[in-house]
């Protein structure tokens, strides 16, 4: 008697737990799945925005895996990625550093943290002139230590370190401030018993810090990956045509280009779909990897 | 267990009422002009949805044309919403794309087939032969072609920009150089004389003199924006008449490009490459440090203020053909084809387009050169600089041309040629190696526009 009352009450709040969670599934419904499957769709259509989509099976596809510049907009893409690793060792210092209770860190952390909540608009302005030729302040800078000016955003070859170095700058405070975090997690005990054994700073963070921050890394490595594969802004600002040689154009960009510059909408669907795609296989990847690496 | 399922059901009642109510609410706000009351003497009230961009002097005359648009008709209301000019061929594709079209808009003159294949822009013809506002002859011709298609027009110019060559009169006076005819443009190589003499270093030597420094050069002679008027008076051009092939692997085309990648790399006259990115030619036009630099009507306003004296003459002409030829731009108003009210939307479009007062008032305030053919002795004649406005009339009559990447379904082509002749311009290829290279893929890029424009119009 009293499991089946219990089982009806149960039963109960499963139908109540279900209408409170009814407006985010429909929401999700209408508003992401739908034209989720719609975008599918239209990826295999000649759709323009405006006229009657033709169905064309998956030409789009495949003029797009022939296409030299979809691939050279995903090689720029992979290129990106390379900032994150930095990005990560630099911010994990960081935090290690503010750790300690140095002197000033409210101040710091504010500087730090000032770039997240700034407009990315507005940084990107700001860094394209950081980057000029003749006045920019980096170049100023090199000058000053005797290397000659680098034509920032008009060369192949420094385009993309250029939109590195701002997207580490722009990322640091978030990834310092997980760490921050996660080290404050860290069990006081464990540093003590290390210095009993005479564990200096270095033993120290290789044994128990950096593992201890490997779930948090892991984190922001598949968080980083996710934002980074989506890179768009900061390339439409300063390189508005994607870069000399469409070097810098991101696999967003083209996908902007294709389908509201060149009225090419369907075919944007089908790059957006395998961009997805990817993006999913990747972090699939990351967590299979997960168990060899990241402390459980 | 009833009272359970019955108060389940409430709930999953008022939820669906709630959600019907604000997806019904979103409709009743979005036409809201529309429900205005009617008596049998008045017409109905109707409001007409404008989207535009403009500069904020622009959206002010704009606001008074609304006002004595307001006034004429008494029954209509204009609500205009102004755009970032970036954001706005993107907001009107999704507009269009979702069926919620705006009454009046901008149309770009590449973008006019897609719009009318596509059946979203309305024809125009019936209309302009019936009204009384004015008679089509009273617009600029080159103005007007642009927005017909087998004969029927699509749109009224909003303006129609003409690009003239601009000369610093101070910087010639001061190297003693003759200031150029108004009405007879030079030939290249006396353009490139000139240049030499007013492309100074930072010793005061000019280009022409033997102990020239060209990596010290503090004065430019000309700025490097030269692509149609070179391509176009050496006779040649990107396109065929009828835009299937790129035409680019002719001598003309090659003498053209040659031309302008001596004005760099042999005559030192303009900036070089990493100079021209480092500081534009505009930034060095407002300095005054280039003598000759392209100049547009909605320029003046901003050159107002400048310290010397400028004026325009026509481009420099190929030797051979000497004929001066330039870029003659223009933004078209339209009529969206799904409204309610074309009458009054064409009748905004004209008003816009020709109201003589307004037309005077942004002439009188440097904003562009007046769609009225009357009126442009009147604003030849207008006190500001630059000396010799009456360039523009003739750009306009004579020297102006369509660009090439508005007469093609889409301008991927023309942005890869753009992307890619700066390899030509850094001095990466000779001009027989970059035609070489780049003509197949600037064929292909055609060709799939031109696939685009037989899917849209199938």
């Amino acid at each position: 008697m009293a499991t089946q009352g219990l089982s009806r009450l149960n039963r109960k709040e499963k139908w109540i737990a279900f209408i409170f969670i009814f407006p985010l599934v429909l929401q999700f419904v209408l508003f992401l799945f739908g034209p989720l499957i719609y975008s599918f769709y239209i990826s295999m259509t000649d759709w323009n925005i405006f006229g009657t989509a033709t169905f064309i099976g998956f030409e789009n596809y495949i003029n797009m895996i022939q296409n030299d510049r979809f691939w050279r907009a995903m090689g720029n893409t992979a290129f990106y990625l390379l900032g994150i690793p930095i990005g990560l060792a630099i911010s994990m210092v960081l935090a290690v550093w503010m750790n300690r209770g140095i002197p000033g860190i409210t101040i710091f952390r504010f500087l730090i943290y000032l770039p997240v909540v700034s407009s990315i608009v507005a940084i990107t302005i700001l860094w394209q002139w950081m980057y000029n030729y003749e006045f920019g302040l980096i170049n100023h800078l090199l000058n000053s230590v005797g290397i000659n000016s680098v034509n920032w955003l008009n060369n192949r070859d420094w385009v993309k370190p250029a939109i590195i170095i701002l997207g580490i700058w722009r990322g640091l405070g978030v990834s310092t401030i997980f760490y921050l975090a996660a080290l404050q997690n860290i069990p006081k005990s464990l540093y003590e018993a290390a210095e009993i054994d005479g564990a200096n700073f270095l033993q120290k963070f290789r044994h128990i810090t950096a593992p201890l921050l490997t779930p948090m890394t892991f984190f922001l490595i598949v968080t980083g990956v996710i934002n980074t594969m989506q890179i768009f802004v900061e390339i439409q600002i300063m390189t508005p045509a994607g870069g000399p040689g469409y070097s810098s154009a991101s696999i967003v960009f083209y996908i902007w280009q294709e389908g509201f510059q060149y009225n090419a909408l369907g075919y944007a669907s089908a790059a957006s779909w395998l961009l997805g795609l990817m993006i999913f296989v990747i972090t699939i990847f990351n967590f299979a990897m997960q168990k060899k690496w990241v402390h459980q | 267990m009833k009272n359970v399922k019955m108060k389940w059901l409430f709930s999953l009642a008022v939820c669906l009422l709630l959600f019907a109510t604000a997806c019904n609410g979103g409709a009743d706000g979005g036409d809201a002009g529309d429900a205005g009351d009617t008596d049998g003497d008045t017409q109905e009230d109707i409001t007409l949805e404008y989207l535009a961009f403009a500069q904020p002097q622009e959206q002010e005359i704009y606001q008074q044309i609304f006002e004595q648009f307001e006034q004429d008709y008494p029954h209509v209301t204009i609500d205009a919403t102004f755009l970032p000019p970036d954001d706005f061929w993107q907001q009107v594709q999704t507009r269009l794309g979702a069926g919620t079209q705006p009454d009046v808009f901008y149309v770009a003159p590449g973008n006019l087939d897609l719009l009318v294949d596509n059946n979203q822009i309305m024809e125009l013809t019936e209309f302009i032969e019936a009204t009384g506002i004015f008679n089509l002859d009273e617009i600029w011709e080159s103005g007007i072609r642009r927005y017909q298609r087998d004969g029927e027009i699509y749109a009224l110019p909003k303006d129609v920009g003409p690009f003239a060559y601009g000369y610093n009169q101070d910087l010639f006076e001061a190297a003693g150089v003759e200031i150029p005819n108004p009405d007879e443009p030079m030939d290249w190589n006396e353009y490139i004389e000139i240049a030499k003499q007013l492309t100074i270093d930072a010793n005061g030597n000019n280009a022409a003199s033997p102990d020239f420094d060209r990596d010290n050069i503090v004065q430019y002679g000309a700025d490097f924006w030269w692509p149609h008027a070179a391509v176009w008076s050496a006779g040649a051009d990107w396109l065929n008449e009828d835009e299937t092939e790129i035409t680019m692997d002719t001598p003309e085309f090659k003498e053209a490009l040659q031309f302008m990648y001596d004005l760099r790399h042999e005559h030192s006259v303009v900036p070089s490459h990493d100079a021209a990115d480092a500081t534009s030619g505009y930034v060095r036009w407002l300095e005054g440090t280039v003598a000759m630099f392209p100049i547009a009507p909605w320029d003046q306003a901003a050159f107002w203020d400048l310290d010397f004296e400028y004026g325009l003459m026509p481009w420099p002409a190929h030797p051979e053909t000497m004929e001066s030829r330039t870029w003659l731009g223009s933004l078209g108003i339209a009529v969206g084809s799904n409204t309610d009210h074309p009458q009054e939307a064409f009748n905004l479009v004209a008003y816009l387009s020709v109201d003589e007062d307004a037309q005077r008032q942004m002439m009188e305030l440097g904003l562009q050169v007046p769609n009225i053919v009357s009126l442009a002795d009147e604003f030849v004649e207008l006190e500001h600089l630059p000396h010799n406005k009456h360039v523009w009339i003739d750009t306009i009559e004579e020297y102006g041309r369509q660009a090439p990447q508005e007469r093609t379904y889409n301008p991927e082509w023309w942005d890869r040629y753009n992307e890619t002749v700066v390899e030509l311009w850094m001095g990466n290829y000779t001009v027989e190696e970059y035609v070489e290279t780049y003509q197949p893929i600037l064929q292909g890029l055609l060709d799939r526009a031109n696939e685009q424009r037989e899917r849209s119009s199938r």
